[in-house]
């Protein structure tokens, strides 16, 4: 299953990576929305993760593409640090499924992502 | 929440007395080794990915914090925040968790467009002390 993360951190792209490569998944990595919209026109992805805080297009305006123009189901999952509460209920009003709060637990990830995955 | 369980989790006995501080922004020169147990963990035995992270913080860290000094001086708060909230995580990759209170103090109140620097200094420095054991490591 092919997961997209859009995240501008080295190393939490890195840790992303690692991660979700560990538990079997192939992962895409873009660094900002535009190339996200790109990818996700391109690709099949089973799930997007992205951080909310990125150049060009955030990840509020991404969460809306994916949902309001492509009319694109798959599950999102928003990258962001805490403090971001009223940016995250934001998000979940745009369609987010689920967030993970960075620095996250090394095992949030996967749980997570697995669930969203089965729910599908 | 994750950040603060790892925050409370990865607590050494020297980061413990520092939580402890009546004053926690004092002068703290003392910091204590860099932590690495949430990078270990997340590593899962990947000796390679740990090198990869700490080495890429060692080479970018001076250059970012450099830009982050300017921000803080040209009073860009804005940038600095943006810059505050994008080291905090990697604080915590490489178990720098000393610098995370000043850091988070930069974050929530460069907002306000309050004056800052010595928090960016004090941070900067126990930052500057743990690249250096980082160095060691690699």
């Amino acid at each position: 299953m092919k997961i997209l993360v859009c995240e501008d951190d080295f190393m939490m792209i890195k840790a992303i990576e690692h991660k979700l490569k560990s538990e079997g998944y192939l992962v895409d990595v873009v660094t900002d929305g535009n190339q996200a919209i790109e990818k996700i026109r391109q690709g099949d992805y089973a799930l997007v993760m992205t951080d909310l805080l990125m150049p060009f297009v955030g990840g509020l305006e991404l969460i809306n593409t994916i949902r309001n123009e492509l009319l694109l189901k798959m599950p999102i999952i928003v990258l962001s640090r805490l403090g971001n509460e009223d940016t995250i209920i934001e998000a979940f009003k745009l369609g987010a499924d689920d967030y993970i709060t960075k620095p996250f637990s090394p095992n949030e990830v996967s749980i997570r992502v697995k669930r969203l995955l089965i729910k599908r | 929440m994750a950040v603060n369980i790892y925050y409370m989790t990865e607590t050494t006995p020297e980061n413990k007395h520092r939580s402890n501080e009546s004053d926690i922004f004092s002068e703290s020169i003392n910091s204590p080794l860099p932590d690495l147990s949430y990078l270990r963990e997340l590593a899962d035995g990947d000796e390679t990915f740990i090198k990869e992270i700490i080495t890429h913080f060692v080479e970018s860290s001076p250059e970012f914090l450099r830009s982050m000094k300017e921000s803080a001086m040209s009073g860009d708060h804005e940038k600095l925040r943006f810059a505050a909230h994008t080291l905090l995580p990697q604080l915590t990759f490489v178990g720098i968790l000393a610098a995370i209170p000043y850091f988070e103090k930069i974050e929530s109140e460069s907002i306000l467009n309050v004056e800052l620097i010595a928090e960016l200094d004090s941070g900067i420095k126990i930052i500057n002390y743990g690249i250096s054991d980082l160095k060691k490591m690699i």
